[in-house]
């Protein structure tokens, strides 16, 4: 009565009398998980996206003009000084002007023939930091790195991107959180498609459990079946789903490394990992284990069978 | 064994199912519940078998007080009495070995001593060379054989049927009633609820008759 192939011939039974219902509970809660899994893999893959920009991010020191050469030495060094700073190169106002007109000759050469708009470039540093940026916190470090190297005497200005760094990385934390809200709110659904899924098995199934009841089975015995039964289910519909998103990141991939503009990106984007893939198999069968836990927990009190069940 | 003291049952509405029913039930005793239907033969078997509780008065059977037992007794106790219904109660789309060999598998019997068991019990209703069919190829005076070996497979000290002959042929009857007085010179205490009174006349055994939730006759 207790053994884990016992379990699998009541689950087998269940699917043999309602094919129908198991298929739509299957269906549904398949569909929550692709929904659930996608929105992670989008968050997770726009991080990485983020992580690898913030590893190519460099922060511009733009300098004073007219600063002498011990002068521009002093700020290197104590650009240097400060330990989150990978390197330091220093970037000479002719530099900078002769990098502008490479960049914008085949886009606005009207620009380049006004003399006092490009020549007016100053001389700065271009500073990488370390372990670059993915999170707000990342964010929150490179501000304040900012404002230290602001302080400098000498720096008239420190640029990085930061609206834009901003936006994207708000951007990406509301997507992880509206993610993470929905993701709860289609856990909770899923508990009652796998509890009326399980309701209907009980109900089919009452005189067995009356007939349980009579021979003595206690109230774990009868329920464990229909909690496997929740287990094994949730975890089908999590194959399923993973299967499903998998194909979606294949195709969505081979989009992205065709697209002259995304190809770029298409290496950062990866499906998701052995660990995190065994966690979501998991994690759905004990959605269902639970949700149909919740349909089954009142039924055999030791008195049910004279009462009706209790469900 | 079974000891009913000043019991009354009154159900919402209000029915009243049972009045005042005091009686006893001695060890290895045969004993006919007779009455007609609504009489209160079936809530006096629920509550021998732990089915429902008495409103008022005590219903002790083989040393459980039935109305202070907890839910999670209550299958341990049920463990030590055998019942038989009218309907069989049999598990359809399983064997007859499956069906009989529940109540030790429940208990956590070994495989190998359930196998023993069965075959003992399937062997002594004349069933052994049944017992891979499945219930539903089976006859009702086979599937309510099914039923007893089922209630016998763990010795229990009580074994109460509730209008077992109800659903078969005379002839079947009688076997079938042949079958629990062969169990109850075994030692086990057989209680059977019947309104087939020619059966029970033909059976020289105690009679209990019950009409309108108390006890009429006790013979």
């Amino acid at each position: 009565m207790a053994s884990l192939s016992d379990d699998f011939k009541s689950f087998r039974r269940s699917w043999v009398q309602h094919t129908g219902m198991q298929l739509a509970t299957l269906s549904v809660l398949t569909a929550t998980f692709s929904v659930i899994i996608f929105g992670f893999a989008l968050s997770t893959n726009l991080k990485r996206v983020l992580a690898s920009w913030g590893d190519s991010l460099r922060m511009a020191v733009y300098l004073e003009d007219d600063l002498v050469d011990s002068e521009i030495e002093k700020i290197r060094a104590e650009l240097e000084k400060i330990k989150s700073i990978k390197e330091v190169i220093f970037i000479p106002r002719e530099r900078a002007t002769a990098n502008f007109k490479a960049q914008m000759a085949s886009y606005a050469p009207d620009l380049l023939e006004d003399a006092d708009f490009a020549n007016s470039f100053p001389a700065s540093f271009q500073v990488s930091v370390k372990g670059g940026f993915a999170t707000e916190k990342d964010l929150k470090h490179l501000e304040q790195l900012a404002a230290v190297i602001q302080e400098i005497p000498g720096v008239e200005d420190v640029s990085y991107g930061q609206t834009w760094v901003k936006n994207y990385s708000a951007f990406v934390s509301m997507l992880f959180t509206s993610s993470g809200v929905l993701g709860l709110i289609l856990i909770c659904g899923s508990f009652f498609v796998v509890g009326n899924s399980i309701r209907a098995s009980v109900s089919a199934r009452r005189e067995e459990i009356e007939i349980l009841e009579l021979v003595g089975a206690t109230s774990s015995m009868i329920r464990r079946p229909f909690v496997f039964e929740g287990f094994v289910m949730g975890s089908l519909a999590v194959i399923l789903a993973l299967i499903l998103n998998f194909g979606f990141h294949v195709w969505q991939k081979g989009m992205m490394s065709a697209s002259f503009v995304l190809a770029r990106l298409a290496p950062v984007i990866s499906f998701l990992s052995p660990f995190t893939i065994i966690a979501f198999v998991i994690g759905g069968g004990l959605v269902g284990a639970f949700g149909a836990w919740l349909a089954v927990r009142k039924i055999n009190d030791g008195w049910s069978a004279s009462q009706g069940l209790e469900i | 064994m079974i000891t009913f003291s000043h019991v009354y049952k009154t159900y919402p509405g209000p029915v009243h199912a049972l009045r005042d029913v005091t009686l006893e039930i001695q060890k290895g005793e045969f004993l006919f519940l007779t009455g007609p239907s609504g009489a209160g033969k079936t809530t006096l078997f629920r509550m021998i078998s732990a089915f429902d509780k008495p409103s008022s008065g005590k219903v002790i059977v083989a040393g459980h007080d039935i109305g202070d037992m907890t839910s999670n007794q209550v299958p341990f106790f049920r463990r030590k009495i055998g019942v038989v219904f009218q309907d069989f109660r049999l598990l359809r789309g399983r064997t007859v070995f499956e069906n009989v060999a529940l109540p030790l598998e429940i208990r956590g019997e070994k495989p190998s001593n359930v196998t023993k068991r069965v075959e003992e019990v399937l062997e002594s209703v004349g069933l052994i060379y049944k017992k891979r069919n499945f219930i539903e190829q089976l006859s009702g005076g086979e599937q309510q054989r099914v039923a007893i070996a089922r209630s016998l497979i763990h010795q229990p000290g009580v074994l109460i049927a509730d209008e077992p002959t109800g659903n078969l042929d005379p002839q079947m009857s009688e076997e079938i009633m042949d079958l629990l007085e062969r169990v109850n010179a075994q030692g086990t205490t057989v209680f059977v609820a019947t309104h087939d009174l020619e059966l029970v006349k033909r059976r020289s055994k105690r009679v209990v008759k019950i009409r309108a939730g108390e006890i009429e006759l006790d013979q």
